[in-house]
């Protein structure tokens, strides 16, 4: 569980999330591109016509026009909800206690209701585990809301949907370059029903300071008998007020545009 | 619920995990959710849909196959689909949800055999095809839409996706600058280009877009660019998966090289499209080695599978590849007119691109080779009655002339009545081609005895054999009967009645019960309100009650209604009932019921019958409600426009005899069998049962249309004797010789004890069979005869010895056959040399031939003292008068037909004046106006015309043009040993009798294909007056579609009839783009000159008869000719992408058309 409270914090958190996210987005293009949104936010830089474009282009499907703010309360989700999921990424990669062999980011969704993703890694034994991950936000609107609802939803959805989410991952993970990886995908589906030690799973919340609660993973093993290696994982993310953060990171996007 | 998922495949799907339901849960759970989704009430649990994305996953890995083996990789494909195929059919998913279940449906159906299921998916959840996507923002629905129409063959609609996904990016990559392969919006893109390079392999079959669509694919999966959109990747991977599968089932892999590219574009390219081939098709294509090929050079083959699993177009496949290979034309035997239609029009779509005439519906004793026009047709389709009397007139010229010879059916050789002449024709086909390289494909619907089709038709080298059950949509099998509720009974008290004067009243409740397939466990379901009354009679009041009293209780056909209504929520319903009255009194129950509104096909329709039956007939009102009935005293053009209009989706509810389901391949969404039979004098008879009611049931289920049909037997009890109706054993569908039929055999026993007496009774003998062998003995003797062979037993015997029946009959038996054999030998022996060749052709009993050449005699004294050329109507005349009518009326071979002034009750019998019926017949009067003239004492407007359809079917469309055939061509010979010759004179007559014309123009018209002979009358007579001395036509080429309306007052199919006609004579332009690629056709004139320049099409009115006008500039520049219409509409409205420019030359104006091959376009 982590938590980061100071706002001098917040706001370096939320433009180095914001810069993660065109990097990610944009590198492959051209680095010009992330180095012209950098310019812009740092430096407050013109951009050219083809550099607007094509930031405008990356990442206004996620963020939005620049300077509207989103009002419906779907819109906000999603928003809430993507800013979630790249946190969540970001601090995987960033693990160094796993042997990361290949993460599968979370989905572009336009309508999928939360997220997820797919991290498999080497146990020091040498053999391969996959960790199929759920991934929600928690930022309630109303007072009285726990935390450990959303964690419920997030297993219950991973319950129903993991099959499904398998299911295309298998069909993905057969092109990975890797023949080990690519034998460990096909066999993703009979790990998972047969609760081999190959299998498991991962919830991340990501919500306010306020909302932490540091027992909430505590039946996570009971709402997965079936994950038998004792890897099951929870990762609640706390950043202040959450929503808050979501904007800033909205408002450091569109500062770069 | 048959062909659905047995619990063998369930098991082999699921494997043995503890945390999975048992194959019996799941097959219990799904059975559930497809009762609830017949009801309506749809909803799949997640327990189910996860099972569905564990089995589609487990398959989906390349590495599936060689982990799971084959057969478990294809049940768990195959399961998998059908979940998600009941999960689509939820009422509430979203837009994405559809897509995705689609496309792994799709998938799931294509890698588990069941490909047409892939295409009816495609058709059913998205019939115009998907929503207008694009990359900006909607791109991983734009991929699953890729997807889906790829899978579905929507060539079209991925086209015009694919455009517009590709002007997207080149804009975007113009304003960015940069490539968006380096973006998210990349894994899109590339399933786009890769599923447009895909559909334009099959489409046009350069082999090279596959693998540059793999490496695409391929691409998509690494990327890392792409890594956010795991929807698109999911689309690719499988894109990728099934690549070689498609391309190894697409038309340009599957046949054989020796099929030229031609037929290859006639099928890609022709309408429907066939882009890939089925599995069982693509099994039997590569069946035999390479020398004993399908389609080149095996001699004999046998394809015997049930209906919708692809036979039609094997034939097809096989007529295209002989036209295009060899110098002979093709003969298609089908059973029925019906069928025969049928036939040709299919194989019409195919052969109009290569330009190879067909024809069918000639007259059983036509000789086309005595006609002034030419129609000399690359295939005939025909009854075997007309092969039949062609191998009569000359089996060599047959032979000759046909170098393939395919009987569709022919499981009908088993037929009481008409099973042996089609025995006799493949008889003597077989023998006298064992040695040459004619070839015979025989088809047939599912047979009990296989094996003796096999050694029947087996020479040195085995034939080719085929069988499968295979077919793509699965079948529901119900049974519906009633439960009164006796609780709710109302008693009362009836002081009129005789006996019996207390009557008990309860409600009925319909019950529908549907079998599972896994452990045969039934499950029910009841109506909630009732359907209906039952009333009983008993003599006291406390009964017991057991007397029907029909008059207070509902008919059953009537309270079959709600199901049949329900039924027609999934689509057409074809319920078959044993009679005609039957078909139209349920036809009305539905119309009562139904509020269906007419659509502006259906009132042309309506227009159509009322032009044919009259403004009364009451299938004139039914139709407009989206309702017919068919049988077979319908008139042949009525039944083919309900047939169109049923499979087009105007017609939803068809009721009709077995005429309909043992005539022609006309499949529906659901099939209700109302009765199986009919109350006669001797109790109830039930006679549509075994191959009748498997060809029946066959119906249900469109393939490539529907995934699923249902079947439901109306039964007074369900029990497992009902449903085991539903599924003929080998023994019901064994199929008999005549020469084996019991009574043949005691009849052979009784006639050569006859003979023995006094020999030549031979010519006195009725009974059918026994007379129908001998006929033959005597042809294939004549058949010596000709060929001035030794006229002996043993080589008759070395002929019947290639008979069926010859397969199937013990040496006794056999032995009795040829002893009788020897007694006709002695008698042709006997006989006048002329008149025993003559006899040999009549195809009748001995002793009718006897009677006819008496008739013939008696004609050709008429002809010599004929002074002047008189009309074709004047011939007929002559020929059937004096008494010779009524002589030729008695022979045994005669149908009788009684007409009634009433259906039933206190009838009595009508005089016809055949004579003067024929005589406005053969002048044109109109089908109502013959029916009020001749059978006007007939009040009930129906059975009139069901009444005179069966009289001019029986008597002038099958009867007298076989009998005025016979004596005609006698008289000629008579005439020509005597040194005179007016084969002129006598030429056609039966033609004119069959289509009842009576002048040589109008003739041409109906011989190539109208429909209407009141029509071909009327344009005749305008033709006679306007320009007699062009052919008719050319004059009707010269003259524009609204002329054809202003001087024809011809409807809207009579006019889609005229233009096929006119263009029957013509060079198929889409033929011609298709083998050149570019054309270029003459518009217009110009005084000045023009630019080559792209034009503009317009149509006013925009139908299909409209004249197509051609704008340069705003300025109309040319117009298409009339004949010309309908093809360039075709090839405006059906996906071909075409560059087309207009310029001029010498003030001349040319429309230049080039086809493209648009797979470069994305």
């Amino acid at each position: 569980m982590e938590h980061v409270d100071s706002v001098g914090i917040i706001d370096d958190i939320a433009k180095m999330l914001a810069f993660a996210i065109v990097d990610f987005r944009c590198r492959r293009l051209d680095p010009r591109f992330v180095n012209a949104w950098k310019d812009r936010v740092e430096n407050n830089s013109a951009l050219s016509t083809e550099e607007k474009a094509v930031l405008k282009g990356m990442l206004i499907p996620t963020f939005g026009e620049p300077n509207e703010k989103f009002t419906t309360q779907g819109k906000i989700d999603h928003l809430e909800g993507f800013v979630g999921e790249w946190l969540w990424y970001f601090l995987m990669i960033e693990n160094t206690i796993l042997d990361i062999k290949h993460v599968e980011v979370p989905g572009f969704k336009s309508t999928d209701p939360g997220g997820d993703a797919l991290v498999i890694h080497k146990q020091p034994s040498g053999d391969l585990v996959f960790r199929l991950w759920e991934m929600k936000k928690f930022a309630p609107n109303e007072p009285g809301q726990r935390v450990s609802s959303t964690i419920t939803r997030a297993c219950n959805q991973l319950n129903t949907k993991a099959l499904e989410y398998l299911a295309r991952y298998t069909a993905i993970g057969q092109e990975l370059s890797d023949p080990e990886l690519e034998s460990f995908c096909s066999e993703l589906m009979p790990n998972w029903i047969k609760s081999d030690p190959a299998a498991s799973v991962g919830v991340s919340v990501a919500t306010s300071n306020s909302c932490l609660d540091i027992n909430c993973f505590s039946d996570l093993g009971d709402r997965f008998p079936q994950i038998s290696n004792g890897l099951i994982e929870g990762m609640l993310t706390g950043l202040a007020d959450f929503s808050a953060f979501a904007g800033k990171v909205q408002e450091f996007i569109w500062k770069g545009l | 619920m048959e062909g659905s998922i047995a619990p063998e495949l369930l098991s082999l799907a699921l494997g043995d995990h503890a945390l999975l339901p048992t194959a019996e849960e799941l097959s219990d759970t799904l059975a559930t959710a497809e009762l609830s989704l017949l009801l309506q009430e749809a909803s799949i649990p997640e327990t189910l849909l996860s099972m569905g994305w564990f089995l589609h996953g487990i398959a989906s890995s390349k590495f599936a196959l060689e982990s799971y083996g084959i057969e478990r990789h294809r049940a768990a494909f195959r399961v998998s689909a059908h979940i998600f195929d009941l999960c689509l059919q939820q009422n509430d998913i979203s837009d994405l949800e559809r897509l995705k279940f689609c496309f792994a449906s799709q998938i799931g159906y294509l890698r588990s055999t069941l490909d047409p299921n892939a295409l009816a998916l495609y058709r059913r959840e998205f019939p115009n095809g998907c929503e207008d996507y694009s990359i900006f923002p909607d791109f991983q629905y734009a991929s699953l839409a890729c997807g889906v129409s790829f899978l579905g063959f929507g060539t079209g609609y991925l086209y015009s996706l694919t455009d517009r996904i590709a002007q997207q990016r080149e804009s975007t990559e113009a304003e960015w600058g940069v490539s968006l392969n380096s973006t998210f919006y990349g894994a899109s893109i590339t399933v786009a280009t890769a599923s447009r390079l895909l559909i334009s392999y099959l489409n046009y079959g350069r082999e090279a877009l596959v693998e540059q669509a793999k490496q695409i694919l391929r691409s998509c999966l690494t990327e890392e660019a792409f890594l956010e959109d795991d929807i698109s990747r999911w689309v690719a991977a499988h894109l990728l998966n099934i690549c070689d599968d498609l391309k190894n089932a697409s038309i340009w892999t599957v046949l054989p090289p020796n099929v030229p590219p031609m037929v290859r574009k006639a099928f890609a390219r022709g309408n429907p499209q066939i882009l890939t081939l089925w599995p069982p098709q693509i099994n039997l294509l590569n069946a035999g080695d390479e020398e004993n090929s399908l389609l080149s050079d095996a001699k004999r083959s046998f394809i015997s599978s049930p209906t919708s699993a692809g036979k039609t177009l094997i034939a097809q496949i096989m007529v295209a590849t002989h036209l295009a290979n060899n110098t002979t034309s093709v003969c298609y035997v089908a059973p029925t007119r019906s069928l025969c239609r049928e036939v040709h029009q299919d194989l019409h779509a195919r052969l109009r691109f290569m330009n190879k005439t067909i024809v069918s519906g000639i007259a059983e004793t036509e000789n086309l080779s005595l006609f002034d026009f030419t129609l000399i047709p690359e295939v005939e389709i025909m009854t075997p009655e007309r092969l039949s009397y062609l191998l009569r007139l000359d089996s060599d010229a047959v032979i000759n002339r046909f170098g393939l010879f395919l009987f569709d059916e022919v499981h009908m050789i088993g037929e009481q009545k008409r099973g042996w002449m089609l025995e006799q024709c493949l008889t003597i086909i077989h023998n006298y081609t064992k040695d040459l390289a004619n070839r015979i494909v025989l088809l047939s619907a599912v047979i009990g005895n296989r094996h003796h089709f096999i050694n029947w038709i087996s020479l040195d080298v085995s034939p080719i054999t085929f069988h499968g059950d295979w077919r793509g949509p699965r079948r529901i099998t119900s049974l519906w009967s009633t439960d009164p509720n006796w609780n709710d009974a109302v008693d009362s008290y009836n002081n009129r009645a005789h006996s019996k004067k207390y009557y008990r009243e309860a409600p009925l409740y319909g019950r529908l019960t549907i079998q599972t397939s896994h452990n045969g466990t039934v499950k029910s379901l009841s109506t909630t309100s009732e359907v209906g009354k039952l009333t009983l009679r008993s003599e006291t009041a406390e009964g017991p009650f057991s007397t029907k009293e029909s008059s207070r209780s509902t008919p059953k056909y009537k309270m079959l209604v709600p199901i049949i209504s329900y039924l027609g929520n999934f689509g057409s319903v074809l319920i078959i009932e044993a009679t005609k009255s039957a078909t139209m009194n349920l036809a009305s129950a539905l119309a009562e019921q139904e509020v269906i509104r007419a659509t502006d096909s259906l009132i042309q329709l309506a227009n159509l019958i009322q032009y044919s039956l009259g403004e009364d007939h009451p299938l004139r009102e039914l139709v407009q409600k989206g309702i017919a009935y068919h049988h077979g005293s319908l008139p042949l053009s009525v039944r083919g426009a309900i047939q169109d209009a049923v499979s087009n989706g105007d017609i939803k509810y068809i009721v009709a005899t077995t005429t309909l389901t043992e005539g022609i391949n006309l499949p529906v969404s659901s099939v209700v069998i109302a009765s199986q039979g009919t109350h006669t004098n001797n109790g109830y008879e039930e006679y549509i049962t075994g191959s009748k009611l498997l060809n029946a049931i066959g119906r249900a289920g469109r393939a490539a249309k529907e995934t699923e049909g249902v079947v439901v037997l109306a039964v007074q009890e369900p029990s497992e004797a009902e449903f085991a109706k539903l599924k003929p054993t080998d023994e019901d569908l064994h199929i008999k010789s005549m020469l084996a039929y019991e009574v043949s055999l005691t009849e052979l026993v009784n006639a050569e004890s006859q003979i023995r007496e006094r020999e030549d009774s031979l010519f006195e003998i009725e009974t059918k069979e026994v007379s129908d062998f001998l006929q033959f003995v005597w042809f294939i003797l004549s058949e010596l005869d000709k060929r001035g062979l030794p006229i002996s037993i043993e080589r008759f015997h070395a002929i019947i010895a290639d008979s069926f029946g010859w397969v199937q009959l013990e040496e006794e038996q056999k032995s009795n056959w040829l002893t009788i054999s020897e007694f006709v030998l002695n008698q042709y022996l006997k006989t006048d040399t002329n008149s025993r060749k003559r006899w040999a052709t009549s195809g009748t009993s001995l002793k009718s031939s006897k009677v006819l050449e008496t008739l013939a005699h008696e004609f050709a004294g008429w002809l010599l003292e004929l002074e002047t050329k008189v009309s074709p109507t004047e011939v007929i005349i002559s020929l059937l008068g004096v008494d010779r009518l009524s002589i030729v009326l008695e022979l045994s071979e005669a149908p009788t037909k009684t007409i009634y002034n009433r259906r039933s009750g206190g009838r009595t019998a009508l005089a016809i004046p055949t004579i003067d019926l024929l005589t406005d017949w053969l002048l044109g009067l109109s089908f109502p106006d013959l029916a009020t003239k001749y059978f006007g004492e007939v009040s009930e407007i129906a059975f009139r015309f069901e009444q005179l359809g069966d009289y001019l079917n029986v008597y002038f469309e099958t009867y007298l043009p076989w009998m005025t055939g016979i004596i005609a061509n006698w008289a000629n010979d008579i005439l020509a040993e005597t040194g005179e010759d007016i084969a002129f004179t006598l030429a056609h007559l039966p033609s004119y009798i069959k289509y009842g014309v009576s002048t040589p123009s109008s003739l041409e018209l109906m011989m190539r294909g109208l429909q209407s002979r009141t029509l071909a009358t009327i344009i005749s007579r305008k033709h006679e007056e306007i320009d007699p001395t062009t052919s008719i036509l050319d004059w009707l080429s010269s003259l524009s579609m609204s002329q054809w309306q202003d001087l024809f007052q011809a409807s809207l199919p009579q006019m889609r009839d005229l233009l096929n006609v006119v263009q029957s004579k013509r060079t198929s332009i889409v033929g011609q783009l298709l083998n050149s690629e570019t054309i270029v056709i003459e518009v217009g004139n110009v005084d000045m000159f023009l630019e080559r320049q792209i034009p503009e099409f317009r149509k006013t009115p925009d139908n299909d008869f409209s004249h197509i006008e051609i704008f340069a500039s705003e300025q109309l520049i040319g117009t298409i000719d009339t004949y010309l219409c309908t093809e360039i509409s075709y090839l405006l409205n059906n996906e071909y992408q075409m560059d087309s420019f207009i310029y001029s030359e010498n003030g001349n104006v040319f429309l230049e058309l080039k086809l493209v091959e648009p797979y470069s376009a994305a």
